[in-house]
């Protein structure tokens, strides 16, 4: 009577509570693909393996027979397994066939826990881009960072009545919410494309003894990232052990002053303005004197008669200062800023670095002839390479892009939209940089080592004074690049291709040129771009007709 | 009094109501009471077992689904691993390792034929460092 009228309504309530169970159902993270839909991240089921270490008789024993499995000494796991805890965690994140041959052991007091991991198929592949997640597998860095809300789904929950085994008690009442699967995340990134710059980049690194590296491929007409590949890298699969200056990706949160490279952003300015043709000359002397600022520029005594081509060409300082002085600092600025100097490139990444560009009321007598050759200015190499893009685009700027497409789990795509193109400088601009550009691969240019036979290619290489993050100040290193595009008169890809602090060598022609080659090599033949058979044009450089 | 005598007399004279009388109850219904209650019993037995039958069956049910239930996810874990496995294999460093073995080597300079005009474009050149195709020439042959 007391039982059931009483304390009834009580009673029952603990009973319930007793019986209700919830468990939450993880939602399946979303994949990270290449432009082909081929993983370079994606999520798998794992067990954590557990013990109620009550039930464990002879821990010693148990360890030795889990050590070969699991590939953990005995010592350590007879530690984890000797005990009176109820639940402790013995090995987590084994893979399912793992738990499998432990469950074939069949040793009383070993349970499983059902947990998911994150795995990388390509290992160091696009490492720096895909980033990487937490111990709970929530996003961290890059991609998996940027577009967590998207991969993560949401998690669900099943609660029901159970017996003490945990089983459903049929007729009874449950509630169910499905977990949301997360989306896949498709980027532009050709994986084969992506292996064959990590390569490239990190043999030259290696050999140059330099800092780092980083080699960025383009198309020009799209913005799409085919490659983003830096080194030295990091094993996705063991983020763990992995530095933290490591993880983050180099081409888009270091910057550098880009020195030679940014000679073709003043030069297309000087010539969008009108004020000089690639045919135009300059008599450069070996010293540029401004204000209490002297420009060095070449060696040898008396001035040298350089056209436009010429000053690109040989790389001339001196004639750099000279061509941006016809437009001034207002217009140089302008341009600049048009290039995308300054201003992050809209990719989104985490970490990113909008890099440096004076504001115009803050330049002074020596800030001009210094910008005109790439210092004083500081560039991210993503930056750099979509100046090239943009002269390569027919002067058209477009937005760099590094994720196409989100995929759902019903396998609907959605493609992001670029963003609208903006004009930088006019076609005939860009067309004309583009054959000055070719001159710098001939013969008597910087970088005859960037030439592919039977392709016309056009390039500039930049040997940049670097600066030292310890001190901020110019200690003698440098930074090595060449950024060049293929075929010439009509580019279908670029190639952007930078080196740190190099103990090997020293200039971008000797270092970045033959990177740059490699690289192109493989993606024009990757991504079936012919050479369009039509001969260079040969353009007077010097006064002596070379 | 005659009258009344008369009267008296008469009724017993005149066809008067039948008689009741009591009559026997039927046999067969005694009979049939017998038979109801084993019909009712036998229904109630009928109800209670089809309850457990039904129990048993969702019960039986329960045990199914919880048993397909561990079979698909044995059967998702296997698709997945298979799936990781073949990510793997197909991730370009173990192909160009796969490649290497079977003796290919990387192009050099790409060239390409333009069907319509039948012209070469681009320098073809060889692709060196075939050491191993050799290798593998020889294996066949001997």
């Amino acid at each position: 009577m007391d039982l059931q009228a009483v304390q009834g309504p009580e009673l029952a309530t603990a009973a319930l509570d007793q019986r209700l169970r919830t468990v939450t159902i993880q939602a399946e993270r979303g994949s990270i693909l290449d432009a082909s839909g081929q993983p370079l991240a994606l999520t798998i089921e794992a067990r954590n393996l557990t013990t109620d270490q009550r039930l464990i008789t002879d821990a010693a024993d148990v360890a030795q027979q889990l050590a070969p499995i699991l590939g953990i000494d005995a010592y350590t796991l007879g530690k984890r397994l000797k005990g009176t805890r109820a639940f402790a965690y013995v090995a987590k994140d084994l893979s399912v066939q793992t738990w499998r041959r432990v469950e074939a052991l069949r040793i009383p007091g070993l349970f499983s826990e059902k947990t998911s991991i994150r795995v990388y198929p390509g290992g160091d592949l696009a490492a720096n881009v895909i980033g990487y997640v937490g111990a709970q597998g929530q996003g961290l860095g890059g991609i998996e960072y940027a577009f967590d809300d998207v991969l993560a789904g949401r998690a669900g929950s099943d609660t029901y009545e159970g017996n003490p085994g945990g089983r459903l008690i049929p007729t009874t009442a449950r509630s169910l919410v499905q977990a949301e699967p997360g989306s896949s995340v498709r980027l532009t990134i050709d994986r084969d494309l992506q292996f064959m710059a990590q390569r490239a980049i990190a043999g030259q690194m290696a050999k140059s003894g330099s800092d780092s590296g980083t080699v960025i491929v383009v198309d020009p007409r799209t913005g799409d990232i085919l490659a983003l590949a830096t080194a030295p890298t990091f094993d996705a699969n063991n983020v763990v052990a992995t530095p933290a200056a490591l993880l983050g990706n180099r081409a888009l949160s270091d910057v550098y002053e880009p020195g030679s490279t940014s000679k073709a952003a003043t030069l297309a300015a000087v010539i969008d303005q009108g004020a000089a043709s690639p045919s135009s000359w300059f008599r450069v002397p070996p010293e540029v004197k401004r204000g209490p600022n002297s420009f060095h520029d070449h060696d040898g005594g008396g001035k040298v008669s350089l056209t436009l081509a010429g000053v690109m060409a040989r790389s001339s300082n001196g004639g750099t200062i000279m061509a941006a002085e016809r437009i001034g600092a207002r217009s140089l600025y302008g341009y600049l800023r048009k290039f995308g100097y300054g201003e992050k490139t809209g990719l989104g990444f985490p970490g990113e670095s909008a890099g440096r560009l004076p504001d115009i009321r803050q330049w002074n007598t020596a800030t001009l002839p210094t910008v005109a050759f790439g210092q004083g200015v500081s560039v991210n190499a993503v930056q750099m390479a979509m100046v090239y893009a943009t002269l390569a685009n027919d002067g058209l700027r477009v937005r760099p892009r590094l994720v196409d497409a989100v995929v759902d789990p019903q396998g609907r795509t959605r493609v992001l939209d670029p963003e609208p193109a903006t004009r930088v400088v006019r076609a005939s601009t860009a067309r004309q940089i583009r054959q000055m550009l070719e001159m710098v691969v001939s013969d008597a240019g910087t970088a005859p080592m960037a030439r592919i036979p039977g392709y016309r290619i056009a390039g500039k290489t930049g040997t940049a004074q670097y600066v030292d993050p310890s001190c901020g100040c110019y200690n003698g290193g440098v930074i090595a690049s060449f950024i060049g595009m293929a075929p010439a008169d009509q580019p279908g890809l670029v190639v952007a291709v930078t080196l740190v602090n190099p103990r090997h060598g020293r200039y971008g022609g000797e270092l970045a040129a033959p990177v740059f080659k490699k690289v192109m090599r493989y993606a024009l033949q990757a991504r079936h771009v012919a050479p369009t058979g039509t001969p260079s044009p040969h353009l007077t450089l010097t006064a002596a007709g070379t | 009094m005659s009258t009344a005598g008369a009267l008296d007399a008469q009724p017993s004279r005149l066809p008067g109501p039948p008689r009741l009388r009591l009559v026997a109850p039927l046999a067969p219904d005694r009979v049939s009471r017998g038979v109801f209650a084993v019909i009712v019993v036998f229904v109630l037995a009928l109800g209670l077992l089809s309850i457990l039958l039904v129990n048993t069956m969702v019960a039986q049910g329960a045990f199914t689904v919880s048993a397909l239930r561990a079979e698909q996810s044995q059967l998702d874990e296997r698709a997945q691993v298979l799936h990781e496995a073949i990510s793997a294999a197909a991730a370009p460093a173990a192909l160009r390792a796969q490649a290497r073995r079977l003796g290919m080597v990387q192009g050099t300079d790409p060239a390409f034929i333009r069907v319509t005009d039948a012209r070469v474009l681009g320098t073809p050149s060889v692709a060196k460092g075939g050491r191993s195709v050799k290798a593998a020439g020889q294996r066949n042959s001997g």
